[in-house]
């Protein structure tokens, strides 16, 4: 089964608003979709609800995709840009809503409260909003991602919008676009010539784990072996080790992903690895526990309210699996540059003895930027 | 709602409560769903539910109508919780309505296939009296402890909701407590001046010892920094003694 395949057997239905229909991923849809499936709405589709989404509903929101034009703002600044936290300038470019992957620890589950899968087919808006933004900070060094509400490429065998993103960061050489993902879909990158100021970033974990609450990713050698095929195309690559899972084999896991990555790969062929443990909204546990029960090693977790209101795990046992894990990587090869993210300055001064502002490797990542207002204004 | 009236919307009593008030108000003239709104100004989802339960069937009140003029939209995770709110013991409806317990409190309870398994716990949250915020957090850990297959035979012990809570704590987080205890016993065994006081304490994610002293004037302070600089010190050669 194709990738292309595999994604028009996940979608039941596929509601495209009328607005929407002359864009080219409505054209495609209805080219490559079985016409029983489509349906044109006017507005939002009739069982569009707004509030809480039951599980039940959560889990068919998955199975529906609804095409329509994007009306607000695309571009935002990354939500670990929190008081309380240390930043590291990401910005997000929204180009949907909602994960054909079903991860049991996904913040979407308390964030969505839309019934379907959403993809705006005004890309072109997006693309002026940001040269708009282009425009006035052109000298900043902004990262821009596109899988915070959406992965950036599981969907992309079918929106092919990774074509139009590359092409126009290619000229925009200060910024960076950070395609984030757990499939292994990369065709539609290598199909053109990389840029060398676009990451393409893998979200990994320990087999195990991914077996266990990554459901419907690709596994971790799919993963690794894509972002391989990534970086010899030319494009940069990059690694989240995120969510963080405390399990019973934690540590051993752990340990023998970061060998997994160093046989692999080498320091210089990425620009960063980022750390990050399991957290989430409290009232996130309710629909997770529906969902995936307490087998979960996430439903299951000692989970406890931070300062920042997520739920997080005891401020001493993520230092201790931070530590571990950088300490591996260090002992492998010093020059791996790791970084911690949605953390904060406590666990980054305890996990790395140091604040991220004074570690030489990683400080142009957290200088702070002023491009706050422009996109207000946008 | 005056409590010495008798509301009555086309002959039907909708505060039964004061049946017995010789003063009747009629309603009729509003929609059902209004007259409920006059009779009782606030209610809480539960309490919302008890009323609606009273009514009889044939009158055809639009359920969703009258969640709604109380700032309840039936999105499908409510209607879902409506659900529920049958199977549960009438004593904890009345003490869910009591103290005002949002959806969310009971939102744990949609986890369960088996509500029953839970319901001696239920009856206990009601018998108890907790305040909500207590009752809210027992509910949520007892139905976590249920699905984790953990025993309830310590907490059935607990007299007081306090007591109650740092059981279920104890089974639900084992390892933190495990590991809180460690780092206290090991924090206790420093050597602290007598003058303070200690106490440990977990604050969300982060557990450490709170320690005290009192100060009268600030001409005391200096000692009282001297002390814990002497503290400091022996901490320092204790642990340089360590092989």
């Amino acid at each position: 089964m194709t990738p292309l395949d595999s994604i028009l057997k996940k979608f039941t239905t596929v509601s495209i608003e009328k607005a929407a229909l002359a864009s080219p991923l409505a054209q495609r849809c209805f080219k490559v979709f079985p016409a029983e499936k489509i349906e044109v709405v006017e507005g939002k589709p009739t069982t569009f609800s707004k509030g809480h989404m039951s599980a039940e509903d959560y889990t068919l929101s998955k199975k529906r995709l609804f095409l329509t034009e994007h009306p607000g703002h695309f571009f935002k600044r990354c939500p670990g840009a929190k008081k309380g936290l240390a930043c590291c300038n990401y910005y997000v470019l929204n180009l949907g809503q909602q994960c054909d992957m079903d991860c049991s620890y996904c913040y979407l589950q308390s964030f969505l409260n839309t019934p379907y899968t959403v993809i705006y087919t005004n890309l072109d808006k997006a693309l002026s909003d940001l040269a708009e933004l282009y425009g006035s900070h052109s000298t900043s060094r902004v990262r821009v991602g596109t899988g915070e509400v959406v992965d950036s490429l599981s969907l992309d065998p079918l929106t092919n919008y990774s074509h139009a993103l590359v092409d126009f960061f290619r000229d925009k050489l200060t910024w960076n676009l950070e395609f984030k993902t757990k499939s292994s879909y990369v065709e539609n990158l290598l199909a053109i010539p990389a840029s060398p100021n676009v990451i393409v970033s893998w979200s990994i974990n320990p087999q195990y784990i991914v077996e266990i609450e990554e459901h419907g990713t690709a596994s971790l050698q799919d993963r690794l072996k894509a972002a391989k095929k990534c970086l010899e195309h030319g494009y940069q690559i990059a690694f989240h080790i995120d969510p963080v899972i405390w399990h019973t084999n934690w540590k051993q896991n752990y340990l023998e992903l970061a060998e997994i990555i160093h046989s692999q790969f080498r320091p210089q062929d990425l620009p960063y690895i980022s750390l990050g443990a399991l957290r989430f909204q409290s009232e996130q546990r309710d629909i997770m526990r529906e969902r995936f029960g307490m087998e979960s090693w996430v439903t299951r977790a000692e989970m406890f309210k931070s300062t920042s209101g997520k739920m997080r795990y005891d401020q001493s046992l993520r230092e201790e699996m931070f530590q571990t894990i950088i300490q591996k990587f260090k002992e492998l090869d010093p020059k791996w540059k790791i970084f911690l993210c949605m953390e904060t300055p406590e666990t980054w001064v305890n996990a790395t003895g140091q604040l991220p502002f004074k570690q030489e490797n990683i400080r142009s990542l957290f200088k702070p930027l002023q491009i706050e207002s422009t996109i207000k204004n946008l | 709602m005056r409590n010495d009236v008798l509301y009555v919307w086309n002959s039907i009593p909708l505060n039964s409560e004061n049946s017995l008030s010789p003063k009747r108000l009629e309603l009729c003239s509003l929609d059902i769903e209004d007259a409920i709104s006059v009779v009782y100004p606030q209610l809480s989802f539960c309490g919302i539910y008890k009323v609606l339960e009273k009514l009889p069937k044939s009158i055809g009140v639009s359920s969703s109508r009258v969640y709604e003029n109380y700032g309840y939209a039936l999105d499908s995770k409510l209607a879902q919780l409506l659900t529920t709110l049958p199977s549960l013991p009438a004593e904890f409806l009345d003490w869910c309505a009591e103290h005002s317990l949002s959806p969310r409190d009971l939102f744990p309870l949609l986890s369960l296939t088996n509500l029953q398994s839970v319901e001696e716990a239920l009856k206990r949250i009601s018998s108890l009296a907790l305040s909500r915020n207590l009752g809210a957090q027992i509910l949520e850990l007892a139905v976590e402890c249920r699905l984790l297959s953990l025993s309830e035979s310590s907490e059935s012990c607990a007299s007081t909701g306090d007591e109650w809570l740092q059981q279920l704590k104890a089974k639900r987080y084992p390892q933190t407590a495990f590991s809180d205890s460690e780092k206290q016993k090991k924090m206790l065994e420093l050597p602290w001046p007598k003058d303070f006081q200690l106490r440990w304490q977990r604050q969300g994610d982060r557990s450490g010892l709170e320690v005290k002293f009192f100060v009268s004037h600030e001409k005391e302070l200096p000692k009282f920094t001297q002390l814990l600089q002497q503290t400091i010190q022996k901490i320092e050669v204790d642990s340089n003694d360590t092989p």
